[in-house]
C-alpha cells in the first residue's frame, strides 16, 4: 500500500492499482467511458484525464498505475477544460436521439454532458451518418451514429468471453463496430454488451422501447434459468417484468448474465398463466374457489390413502420451487399424506447426491491447476456462466481446462499438469459415477480433487438438501421405513396401475422429451392426478385438480445454487394468480388434513429448515451451504 | 554534388551496382561490421551516444539514450527499423533503401549488436513494394556472405532479420502503432505510459525502434569514431542530415548536408531557388506536421533542431516543403487537414473527431462558406487536440493548422470576406469540393 494525494486529500492505495479506480473509490468521481473494471484499460476516450504533478501533459488516469507520493489533481481548471473538450468532440457526430433513444435516463454521455460539458455546440458541419439501427444479431441492435468508439463491446468479446464476436472496421471517424462478414453474433452472452455500452449504440431488441429507466422499479433477486443462480435486478414497469440487469456477485456471476437467463422471464407474463384453481379433466375442467380446491385435494387424497394405502401415492416436487416451498412439500408428502414416494429429479436416476458432489465452489475454480469438464459443452450449456468463470480462471491463474470427450480416467490423467495441487471436476448429475471414477484415479496419483455438480434446475440443490429425494430426509439423513420410488419408477408404477395418485408440483419438468411416453401412460392410467403449476399445459390439462403457482418474480423465498449457496428471491410484482403465496398454499393443503402447522412467514419455515439442515444456517468448511443475503 | 553538401550516407550513391553486395563492398561497406563484431555491445552503444546521433524519423530523440532505456538483461529483446516513411514531403529513407540498401542493413546489424537484440525486423510501408524487393535481394546476398544469420562473420554472434510490409496507414509510422501492426493487429498506438517500446515493445519485450536514416549513420560512427562524426553539424545537432527538398523550387531532391546550414542556402543554392522566380511565402521545415516558417523568419534560420525550434517550428523528418506566393495557403491547409482526418486511426476522441472537424471547417472556408468566428474556432479545436490525444498524430494536425490560421490570418479572413478564394478564379472556386454555406444563414452558433 502506498500513500498518495488526490485533490489535497491523503489516500492510501494499493501500489500498481489503476489511478482512475483509486480516484473513484476515494471520493473523486472522475468521468470515463472506455474504462471498465473488468477490461484492460486502453486510454482511448481521453475523458478520465487528470493532472499528475511533475508530468507536463494531462494523463489518462485509467492507464496510470499508482506509485508512492503521487500528487493528483482531478478538478484543476485544465482538467475541467479538457473534459469539456472531449465531450464537445464526442457530441459533434453524436445524433440528437435522446427523445427516442433507449439509453436515455441511464446514459453516461447524457450524465457527463450534464455534469462536465460546455452546454452548447459549435459544430456547424454535417454529422457522419450511418444506416441505423442494424441488427448484430436477433438480440442486439447497433446504432453506429450513437457509438462513441469506447470499444468496450469489442474488448468484452476478446477478453471476457474469448469469442471474438465483434471487430472494428475502417479507420478514423469512419470506424465502425461490426461482425465478421456481417454474420449475426452467436455468443450465449451477448446481452452483457447492452449493459456495457455507455451510450445507446447497443440496444436490446427484447427491451426496445419498453420503458424508461425512471419508470421502472428494480428488485434485487436471482435468475431462475439454471442452477447457478446469477444475481439479477428484476426490473418492472406497471407490475410487469420488462428487463433483467446484472447485479454483480463476485462469487457467482462476476457481474455477467447469460442470454438464456437474461431474456428468460417472459413466461411470467405469458397468456397461459394459470389464474385460478380448476377441477375436472380436459373439457370438463371448471374454475373453483381456492378453499374448495384445497378441500378437494385433501379429501380425494385421503380417499386414496384409505382405500389403497399411502404407498400408492406418488409425489414429484419441482426443482424450481423455493427451499421453503420444497421443505413444506416434503413435510406434507411424508408426514401428512404418509407416502415415501418423493423425488424432484428429472433425469434417469443416478446415485443419490452426497456432499462429495458439491465440494467445489465457483470461486474455487481459479484455485484449481486443472479443471476437467465431463460432458463437454452440453454440461456448460446447462450452466452457461460457468464457461465465463472457467475462462477467467484460465486467464488469471493459468488453470488448464480439459474437456472429457468420453475419455477414460487414464487418458484424462495424461492431461494433468505436472505441478497440480488441486484438480477440479465439473460433471452433470448423470455422470456422477464417471466423475467419482476420475476422482479416484486422481487420488491414486496423490492429487486432491473437488467436484462441482451441474444440476439441471434453479433449485435442484435446495430440493435435494431439504429432502425431496426417495429415502433421504432433509440434510441427507436416511428415512426409516421403505425407501420410496424415484420419478421414473413412480411414472412406470402409475402407468401400470400400481400408483393410484400422483401429485406433481410444477413448473412441469415432465414436458421434457424422452419421458413423453411414460408420462402419457401414467396420466392415462392414474386415478387421481393433482397438478400445481405456473403455466397451463398438457399435464395440467389432464389433471383432476389444478392449483396455480406463482412465478419466482412474485414471491419471496430462498433458492440454493449448485455450490450450495443459499440466495434470496425477492418479490418484484404482485401475484398474477388469485391464490395465496405457494408456501401458504402448501400449509393450507396440510392443514386441510389437520396437520396443525402454524407458519406465519417464510423465515419461520427457514428456521425449521436450519434445524434440520444446520449447514443452511452456518458456514462450514467442506459444505458450502451458506446464507447469502445479497 | 556541391561543396555545400556533405555526403557520408549518400557518397557516390548514384554509382550503378551500389545496391549489390560487391558494389557496396567496393564502396567500402561492411568494414564497420567487421570492426563491430569484435566490439562489445556496450562499446558500440557508447560510440553512438558520444556521437550525439539523434533520431532522424521526426522526434529527434538521442539514439544512444533511447537504446540505454531498454532494461538490461531482459530477453527476448528486439530491434525494429522504421521504414514506414509516410510523413508527407519525406522521401529520404526510400532513396537510401533503393540505392544503398546494404548501408541500412549494416546499420541495422550493428545496432542489433549494440542492443543485444534476439531478432531484427524491418517494417516497410506497404506502398514501398519495390523497396521491399530491393531489400530482400540485398538481405539474401548478405545472408549468404554470413553478414547476418546464426554466425555473423564467424564471430559466434547471430542475428535474424525479417522484413514486414505495412498495409497503407500513416499512423503505422508511429512507434506503437507500428509494433501493433508488426504483431498482426490493427495499427493503432498504445498509451504511453506505460507502453514505451524500449521497455514494452514487440510482444511486450524491450524493443529499440529506429528510423532507417538513423541506423544508416551507425556504420560511419563505428568505422570512423564519434569525434569524426561530430566534426560536422552543430553542437547539439551533430553529423549530417538527409534533407528532402520539395515544393516550388527548381531542384527538388534529397540533399545530405551538415546540420546547421542556413535555410536560405538550402533553398536558393542547393535547391536552385524558387520556381519561376516567384517569391517565397513559407516553408514547412520538418514535414507536413511542422509549423510554418515565413520568409522573414527564414532569414536567420539554420537547418538544425535548435534554430528551427527557436523560430517556432520543428526539425521533424527533415522534409522541407517550399511554398511560393502563388499557392493559396487556405487550400494548402485544407488538404493538410484532409490528410490527417483520413489517416487518423480513430482510437482517441480528440484526434478522431477533431481532425474531421478541422477538415470540414477548412473545406467550408475554401468553398466560400467561411464565417468570421471560424478562425477562433479552428484555433480552439487545435488547442483541444494538442496535448490531449493518445499519440503525436494529434499534434501533427493541430500544430500546422493552428500555425497556419495564426500566421496567415489575413489570407483566411480574405476568404471569409470574399466568400471564396480571392487568389484564384471563379472556375477554380466552383470546382473545389466542400460545403458551401447557404446564403443568408445566420452565423451564430447552434445551441
Amino acid at each position: 500500500m502506498v500513500n498518495i494525494s488526490i485533490d489535497g486529500r491523503e489516500v492510501v492505495a494499493a501500489k500498481g492499482a489503476s489511478l482512475l479506480h483509486v480516484c473513484l473509490d476515494n471520493g473523486a468521481p472522475v468521468p470515463y467511458f472506455c474504462d471498465h473494471r473488468k477490461l484492460d484499460p486502453i486510454g482511448a476516450c481521453r475523458m478520465c484525464v487528470v493532472q499528475v504533478e511533475g508530468q507536463p501533459k494531462l494523463a489518462t488516469s485509467c492507464t496510470i498505475t499508482v506509485t508512492a507520493g503521487m500528487n493528483v489533481s482531478t478538478e484543476s481548471a485544465e482538467v475541467l477544460k479538457a473534459r469539456e473538450g472531449v465531450l464537445e468532440f464526442l457530441l459533434i457526430n453524436h445524433p440528437l436521439d435522446c427523445p427516442v433513444c433507449d439509453k436515455g435516463g441511464e446514459c453516461d454521455l447524457q450524465d457527463f454532458s450534464f455534469y462536465h460539458g460546455g452546454g452548447t455546440s459549435r459544430f456547424f458541419e454535417e454529422k457522419v451518418k450511418y444506416p441505423k439501427p442494424v441488427p448484430l444479431s436477433g438480440r442486439i441492435l447497433l446504432d453506429m451514429e450513437r457509438c462513441i468508439l469506447c470499444e468496450r463491446c469489442v474488448r468484452y468479446f476478446d477478453e471476457i468471453t474469448e469469442e471474438g464476436e465483434l471487430v472494428l472496421l475502417n479507420r478514423g471517424v469512419h470506424t465502425m463496430i461490426g461482425t465478421f462478414n456481417g454474420q449475426a453474433m452467436e455468443s450465449a452472452f451477448q446481452g452483457n454488451i447492452m449493459e456495457l455500452c455507455p451510450v445507446g449504440a447497443l440496444t436490446s431488441a427484447d427491451w426496445r422501447f419498453s420503458a424508461r429507466p425512471w419508470d421502472m422499479r428494480s428488485t434485487p433477486s436471482v435468475c431462475h434459468g439454471c442452477a447457478v443462480g446469477c444475481n439479477t435486478q428484476v426490473q418492472t414497469r406497471d407490475d410487469r417484468v420488462v428487463r433483467y440487469m446484472s447485479r454483480e456477485n463476485p462469487g457467482v456471476d462476476d457481474g455477467w448474465l447469460c442470454d438464456r437467463g437474461r431474456y428468460g422471464f417472459h413466461f411470467v407474463n405469458d397468456q397461459r398463466r394459470l389464474l385460478e384453481p380448476r377441477i375436472g379433466r380436459g373439457s370438463e375442467g371448471h374454475p373453483v374457489a381456492y378453499g374448495d380446491a384445497v378441500a378437494a385435494v385433501a379429501r380425494r387424497l385421503q380417499d386414496v390413502v384409505r382405500e389403497s394405502g399411502p404407498g400408492r401415492v406418488g409425489a414429484i416436487a419441482s426443482p424450481s420451487a423455493t427451499n421453503e416451498e420444497l421443505f413444506l412439500f416434503q413435510r406434507w408428502v411424508r408426514e401428512v399424506i404418509g407416502t415415501p414416494n418423493l423425488d424432484h429429479r428429472l433425469e434417469p436416476p443416478g446415485p443419490l447426491p452426497s456432499p462429495d458432489d458439491f465440494r467445489l465452489g465457483i470461486e474455487d475454480l481459479a484455485d484449481c491447476h486443472v479443471v476437467y469438464i465431463l460432458g463437454d459443452q452440453a454440461t456448460l450449456d446447462a450452466a452457461p456462466i460457468l464457461e465465463l468463470r472457467l475462462k477467467k480462471a484460465r486467464r488469471a491463474s493459468g488453470t488448464r481446462l480439459v474437456l472429457g470427450r468420453e475419455r477414460t480416467p487414464g487418458e484424462l490423467l495424461q492431461e494433468l499438469p505436472a505441478d497440480t495441487v488441486l484438480a477440479g471436476v465439473i460433471a452433470p448429475e448423470a455422470r456422477a459415477a464417471e466423475a467419482r471414477s476420475l476422482q479416484g484415479s486422481l487420488a491414486e496419483r496423490g492429487v486432491e480433487s473437488r467436484r462441482l455438480t451441474v444440476l439441471s434446475a434453479a433449485n435442484s440443490r435446495g430440493a435435494a438438501d431439504v429432502g425431496c429425494l426417495p429415502g433421504l430426509l432433509p440434510g441427507y439423513r436416511a428415512t426409516t421405513g421403505p425407501a420410496g420410488m424415484t420419478t421414473s419408477e413412480m411414472l412406470d408404477a402409475a402407468g401400470e396401475g400400481q400408483l393410484k395418485a400422483l401429485v406433481v408440483m410444477g413448473p412441469s419438468p415432465l414436458e421434457a422429451p424422452g419421458w413423453r411416453t411414460q408420462v402419457e401412460k401414467a396420466v392415462a392410467a392414474v386415478d387421481l392426478l393433482i397438478v400445481m403449476d405456473i403455466l397451463d399445459g398438457p399435464l395440467s390439462q389432464a389433471a383432476h385438480i389444478v392449483l396455480p403457482l406463482h412465478s419466482f418474480a412474485e414471491k419471496d423465498g430462498t433458492v440454493t445454487n449448485l455450490e450450495g449457496r443459499v440466495q434470496r428471491l425477492r418479490q418484484a410484482i404482485p401475484p398474477i394468480a388469485r391464490t395465496p403465496p405457494d408456501w401458504r398454499l402448501l400449509m393450507d393443503l396440510a392443514n386441510a388434513w389437520e396437520a396443525g402447522w402454524t407458519y406465519r412467514q417464510p423465515p419461520e419455515v427457514m428456521a425449521d429448515i436450519i434445524a434440520a439442515v444446520p449447514a443452511y444456517g452456518i458456514d462450514r468448511a467442506g459444505v458450502r451451504a451458506r446464507w447469502w443475503d445479497g | 554534388m556541391s561543396a555545400l553538401t556533405h555526403a557520408r550516407l549518400t557518397r557516390d550513391i548514384e554509382t550503378p551496382g551500389l545496391a549489390s553486395l560487391d558494389g557496396y563492398r567496393q564502396w567500402g561497406g561492411y568494414k564497420a561490421l567487421e570492426k563491430g563484431v569484435s566490439m562489445a555491445p556496450g562499446e558500440i552503444g557508447q560510440a553512438v551516444s558520444e556521437s550525439g546521433l539523434r533520431g532522424r524519423g521526426g522526434a529527434g530523440f538521442p539514439t544512444g539514450r533511447k537504446w540505454s532505456l531498454m532494461p538490461q538483461g531482459k530477453h527476448p529483446r528486439y530491434i525494429v527499423a522504421n521504414a514506414d516513411e509516410s510523413e508527407p514531403g519525406t522521401f529520404k529513407d526510400r532513396y537510401l533503401m533503393e540505392r544503398n540498401p546494404h548501408l541500412v542493413i549494416e546499420g541495422l546489424i550493428l545496432a542489433a549488436r549494440a542492443v543485444e537484440a534476439d531478432q531484427a525486423f524491418v517494417y516497410v510501408r506497404g506502398e514501398y513494394a519495390e523497396v521491399q524487393d530491393t531489400l530482400e535481394k540485398a538481405l539474401e546476398e548478405a545472408h549468404r556472405a554470413d553478414l547476418w544469420g546464426d554466425n555473423v562473420l564467424g564471430s559466434g554472434w547471430g542475428i535474424d532479420i525479417i522484413i514486414h510490409g505495412g498495409a497503407g496507414a500513416y499512423i503505422c509510422g508511429e512507434e506503437n502503432a507500428l509494433l501493433e501492426s508488426l504483431e498482426g493487429n490493427r495499427g493503432r498506438p498504445r498509451p504511453k505510459p506505460p507502453y514505451f517500446p524500449a521497455a514494452i515493445g514487440v510482444y511486450d519485450a524491450p524493443t529499440a525502434l529506429n528510423n532507417v536514416e538513423t541506423l544508416a549513420n551507425v556504420p560511419y560512427i563505428v568505422e570512423h569514431g564519434p569525434d569524426e562524426y561530430k566534426s560536422v553539424g552543430t553542437e547539439r545537432s551533430s553529423g549530417t542530415r538527409m534533407l528532402c527538398l520539395s515544393g516550388h523550387v527548381n531542384r527538388p531532391g534529397v540533399y545530405e548536408v551538415p546540420q546547421g546550414i542556413p535555410a536560405m542556402t538550402l533553398i536558393n543554392e542547393l535547391g536552385g531557388g524558387m520556381l519561376d522566380g516567384k517569391r517565397l511565402k513559407a516553408i514547412q521545415p520538418g514535414g507536413s506536421s511542422s509549423q510554418f516558417l515565413t520568409a522573414p523568419q527564414l532569414e536567420d534560420t539554420t537547418m538544425d533542431a535548435e534554430s528551427i525550434q527557436a523560430h517556432g517550428s520543428m526539425a521533424g523528418s527533415g522534409a522541407v516543403i517550399v511554398i511560393s506566393e502563388d499557392q493559396c495557403i487556405v487550400e494548402y491547409t485544407s488538404r493538410l487537414a484532409d490528410f490527417y482526418y483520413r489517416e487518423s486511426c480513430g482510437k482517441c476522441t480528440p484526434c478522431r473527431e477533431g481532425s474531421f472537424w478541422l477538415s470540414r471547417v477548412l473545406r467550408r472556408i475554401e468553398a466560400g462558406g467561411g464565417r468570421p468566428e471560424d478562425l477562433e474556432l479552428i484555433e480552439s479545436v487545435c488547442n483541444n487536440i494538442d496535448g490531449k490525444s493518445l499519440c503525436a498524430l494529434g499534434e501533427a494536425v493541430a500544430w500546422p493548422v493552428r500555425s497556419s490560421v495564426q500566421q496567415f490570418a489575413a489570407d483566411f479572413r480574405a476568404h471569409v470576406d470574399a466568400h471564396g478564394c480571392p487568389f484564384r478564379g471563379e472556375a477554380v472556386n466552383s470546382a473545389v469540393q466542400g460545403r458551401t454555406a447557404p446564403a443568408g444563414l445566420p452565423s451564430e452558433t447552434r445551441g
